[in-house]
């Protein structure tokens, strides 16, 4: 109790010293005053009294000392003292201080910024317990036409391994419809075996998961947390209720479910999910998505182990490889650990943000060194002058770091800023502003786990500790070598030559390695700039300009002719809006990369064998009339679809260039037939060719466009029905995702409500899923590519600033170092154009050096930036070209400034300056 | 002089200041190091001065308390008095310190 009462009045007299004091020196007095009484009583003088008294109580200052060392904790107030003398001290020279500063803050920001996102995504496990032990099966190099897993494969892989303690399997359906009150919704559904949440160990926020008992009753959901807001309006009594939910390849034409529990959006790591449901049998021989099996590892069983396993069983499983099938590199199927299968994507792009921002944070400790290096030698007088008046050299050091120290804190405070503000940017620029179906194709984020990326405390402390300890060695190492060289140098800040040539060696060099250093992330940065810059220039083959595109939703029972019926009264009621120039309708719109291949085209007088087994077969695109009009599809020849090719008519047929070339070669394709082969079952037909138009990027505008087949949706639904195919697969290829597009003369809000009103007005029972303004998503298409480009730009104009600020610094401080001397040389008859060219050739020389080995540094690690490219070679020249000369413009211009001032040395005034 | 001094061990002024409030009440600074010294009978010889950290250290820790007033020569003082607290540890502390000198003292007489 005492102890800790006396440590708490110890702490806090820190605070209260004035009063203390005070009261102390009082006491002391009236102490004195006393013995000074019974002195004089007992007959002393006056004076001779007070001196016996003094001597009597001993030391009044030693008495004090030791009343405060009692009192208080010393060492935090000669702490507290020092540091307000750093403070003072920093705050005299304010540029100094805010140069290195901003400069820490700066590095500490973005180095803070882009590791804590590294680390968020590549490190840290994924929010499940014993994460590392998920792993994902992958079947490498399928080959076209085999089709991917099927349930009842997965059943029996279940059954039979025994490295894994679970195996689940999901896969997504992206056409679902829910049945709510305002409508049918689409939602994102993940079709799971019953114990997908028991393998990946998730726990729900509300009821419960799906379970292995669920088997008994199939007819079980799960939502997540955002459907649960933005569906049911976060309602409690959700759970238990039943929902209506319809279409789609394995839930079934309709069922009636009842949810069972919310997920929490944190955690859902494989894909973009609305609601979970079980797999309903008979779903056997269908096929699940691409990679559908998730496993978890029995404890103590490697990667490895589990991999080998997962190939002899999945060998023995799955269909033998055609022999036509290009050999395996590697073993067809392995499992991969879940987290690096899922971050795999993003790890090249960030491993060189993690390079250029730690070369970034080397460019800012070389900056703040070189300021310290000269304010250090500025300061020398300052410090010779103390050691004279019986500083010690321990106690010199001390105060420095404590200025480095308080440098480094204030630094680092603003960059935990500064990184906070960088996590928040990569997070908005890692943003993809897309809703419904849109968000099922580009995601939400292009960083993978994006939601779980927050500003990582550890990384700040490590990036301010880095940056603590360049400071104090540079910030200390000019008082060391003042007190190697004794007090001699006290004046020779402005005369000593000697000293200044290896300081000068020092500078240079901090100088040359900022300039390649900022070289080399220019070129990074020039090469993605180019790359984006050839994406806004591609040739996308469509025009997005004032194009709204919007999914349509209709209930799903429905008959398909009512379905069409309401899609041609839609578009007609589109093409009556007087702001609208053109409508047009596709079973998937551009930049929805769906695809489908039914069937394989031959061209007259040639045999089915030579294009059955193309590997890029001519997709088949089913649309209405107005479509080429709406997106400014170029016809280069005959025409295109424009809506007299009713079901009633000969099947007629549009292709693209790549198709034309692939199936006519140099000869014409207008006029010509094509025969459409489904199988051996069932009769081929014949189309005539009526038009070739121009290719498009379909799938991304980074992606180049294959040939494509394009007929009118109602000739696609006569045929497959002619064909035998169940409504469900007719809508599926003629009518699918219903994406309509609409080219308006007005901007994207005002004809909103308009469209919405059509939509309404056609049908009551309709809905819009998404809609965008087309450019918005030629944008999304691109995320990516700016994602890139912004982030390493940011960093390289912050180094090529730094650099800059290093260049001017060093020669800046050359000049002052060297007035004397250029002022002699004046005397002597020097030109002034002569003293600018002298300072001229040391900053040009840095500069030559600096770039040059930047530019060799970025030659050798361009290949590491070719995936991220598009259009450029990653040695391009004109890039490498420009980057030198601008950088060389920069450097030149920095030291131009010093080489003025040297100019304007009067040497009257130099010579005086003893 | 020098030779008869006695250091004093650590620890032990808070002790003795404590047993000369306990049996003076309050005192001064002053009239504190002259009953010091009355009772030694010199060989102390302490500087007055060093009693200020014993006294910060014991008001801090709660076992005494110092109050300004007057003096019978009407002099300003600060005077100290022992608390309930200090009463406690007074005790305390002389059973340690028994304890202590007794171990010492057996240790110095054993003739092995």
């Amino acid at each position: 109790m005492a102890p800790l009462r006396r440590f708490v009045l110890r702490l806090l007299s820190l605070f209260r010293t004035e009063r203390a004091e005070q009261e102390l020196s009082r006491e002391i007095d009236a102490h004195l005053a006393l013995i000074e009484d019974d002195l004089r009583r007992q007959g002393m003088s006056d004076a001779d009294a007070r001196l016996a008294a003094r001597r009597a109580f001993g030391g009044v200052d030693q008495a004090k000392e030791r009343h405060r060392d009692a009192r208080a904790f010393r060492w935090i107030d000669d702490a507290r003292r020092d540091f307000a003398y750093a403070v003072r001290s920093l705050r005299r020279s304010r540029g100094f201080t805010s140069a290195a500063v901003v400069t820490l803050a700066l590095g500490i920001g973005a180095t803070t910024a882009i590791y804590s996102v590294a680390d968020a995504i590549l490190l840290q496990p994924l929010p499940l317990p014993d994460s590392e032990r998920l792993v994902r099966i992958i079947e490498n190099e399928r080959p076209r036409g085999m089709q991917p897993i099927t349930y009842q494969e997965y059943l029996e892989w279940r059954d039979r391994t025994t490295t894994l303690e679970g195996l689940a399997a999901i896969t997504f359906n992206p056409q679902a419809m829910l049945m709510t009150r305002e409508g049918a919704v689409r939602v994102a559904v993940a079709v799971v075996s019953t114990n997908y949440f028991e393998v990946l160990g998730a726990t729900p926020m509300r009821g419960r998961t799906l379970a292995s008992s669920d088997e008994a009753f199939l007819d079980v959901a799960v939502i997540t947390e955002s459907t649960w807001r933005r569906q049911f309006r976060a309602s409690e009594a959700i759970v238990g209720s039943t929902i209506e939910l319809r279409s789609g390849t394995f839930t079934g034409a309709s069922r009636l479910v009842t949810i069972v529990g919310i997920m929490p959006d944190n955690g859902q790591e494989l894909g973009v999910v609305d609601l979970y449901t079980t797999i309903v049998l008979p779903a056997n021989a269908r096929p699940l998505g691409l990679n559908p099996l998730i496993g978890r590892l029995k404890p103590g069983v490697s990667v490895e182990a589990a991999s080998s396993e997962a190939n002899i069983i999945g060998s023995a499983l799955r269909p033998p490889r055609p022999d036509v099938a290009p050999p395996l590199t590697g073993p067809r199927i392995e499992a991969r650990n879940l987290k690096d299968d899922m971050v795999s994507g993003l790890r090249p792009a960030l491993r060189v943000f993690a390079v250029a921002v730690g070369v970034l944070l080397l460019i800012v400790c070389a900056n703040v060194a070189s300021l310290l290096l000269a304010r250090g030698v500025a300061r020398r007088q300052e410090m010779a002058m103390r050691m004279a008046l019986g500083a010690g050299r321990g106690r010199i050091v001390r105060q420095l770091l404590t200025e480095c120290v308080v440098l480094a804190l204030a630094g680092g405070l603003l960059g935990a800023i500064v990184g906070a503000a960088g996590v928040t940017l990569v997070r908005q620029l890692a943003t993809v502003e897309a809703e419904g179906i849109f968000r099922l194709v580009f995601g939400g984020s292009i960083l993978p786990r994006g939601e779980e990326v927050v500003i990582s405390l550890r990384v700040l402390l490590i990036a301010l500790g880095l940056s603590m300890a360049a400071s104090m060695v540079f910030g200390v190492l000019p008082a060391l070598q003042l007190s190697r060289n004794g007090h001699t140098p006290a004046h020779g800040g402005a005369r000593g030559a000697s000293s200044s040539r290896a300081e000068s060696r020092t500078r240079g060099l901090l100088v040359c390695g900022q300039l390649v250093m900022a070289t080399v992330l220019l070129v990074a940065a020039g090469l993605l700039g180019r790359s984006l810059l050839n994406l806004l220039q591609v040739e996308k083959g469509y025009d997005p300009t004032n194009v709204i595109a919007f999914q349509l939703v209709l209930p799903p029972d429905y008959a398909t002719l009512r379905k069409t019926a309401t899609i041609e009264h839609l578009l007609a009621r589109l093409r009556a809006i007087p702001d609208v120039k053109a409508a047009g309708f596709a079973y998937a719109g551009i930049l929805l990369s769906i695809e489908n291949t039914v069937g394989t085209f031959v061209p007259p007088g040639r045999e089915l064998s030579e294009f059955a087994e193309d590997q890029v077969k001519p997709r088949l695109k089913a649309l209405s009339g107005g479509y080429f009009e709406t997106m400014r599809l170029r016809v280069l020849d005959g025409r295109g679809i424009d809506g007299r090719d009713r079901e009633t008519n000969p099947l007629t047929a549009v292709i693209n260039r790549s198709a034309a070339r692939r199936l006519f070669g140099q000869s014409r394709a207008v006029g010509q037939t094509l025969t459409w082969h489904l199988d051996a079952a069932q009769p081929a037909v014949q189309i005539t060719v009526a038009g070739v138009v121009e290719d498009v990027r379909q799938a991304a505008v980074d992606r180049d466009a294959y040939p494509e087949v394009f007929m009118d949706y109602r000739q696609v639904i006569a045929q497959t029905a002619r064909w035998g195919f169940t409504a469900a697969r007719q809508e599926a290829l003629a009518i699918g995702f219903m994406s309509f597009a609409v080219k308006t003369s007005t901007d994207f809000p005002t004809m909103v409500p308009q469209v919405r009103r059509a939509v309404l007005a056609t049908d009551f029972n309709a809905g819009i899923d998404a809609i965008q303004p087309m450019e918005t998503l030629v944008a999304n298409s691109m995320a990516r590519q700016r994602f890139y480009a912004v982030l390493l730009g940011v960093f390289a104009v912050i180094a090529a600033v730094l650099a800059g600020v290093g260049v001017y610094g060093a020669l800046a401080y050359a000049v002052m170092q060297r007035t004397r001397e250029i002022g002699v040389r004046m005397a002597l008859g020097a030109e002034r154009r002569q003293v600018v060219g002298m300072i001229l050739r040391r900053g040009i020389g840095l500069a030559a050096v600096g770039i040059l080995v930047g530019l060799g540094g970025a030659f050798a690690g361009a290949r590491y930036l070719e995936a991220m490219l598009f259009g450029v070679q990653p040695r391009d020249v004109v890039t490498f070209a420009i980057v030198a000369i601008g950088f060389a413009a920069v450097a030149i211009a920095a030291s131009y400034l010093p080489a003025r001032r040297a100019a304007a040395v009067d040497p009257a005034v130099a010579l005086r300056m003893e | 002089m020098s030779s008869e001094r006695i250091e004093l061990l650590q620890g032990t002024l808070d002790l003795i200041v404590l047993r000369a409030l306990a049996t003076m009440g309050p005192l001064h600074a002053y009239a504190l190091a002259a009953r010091l010294e009355q009772v030694s009978e010199h060989p102390l010889a302490l500087n007055q001065g060093t009693l200020y950290p014993a006294l910060v250290r014991l008001e801090q820790k709660g076992w005494i308390k110092g109050h300004w007033r007057k003096t019978e020569t009407n002099r300003d003082a600060k005077y100290y008095d022992l608390t309930a607290a200090g009463r406690r540890a007074l005790d305390q502390e002389t059973e340690k310190w028994r304890r202590l000198s007794n171990l010492v003292d057996k240790l110095l007489v054993d003739p092995s």
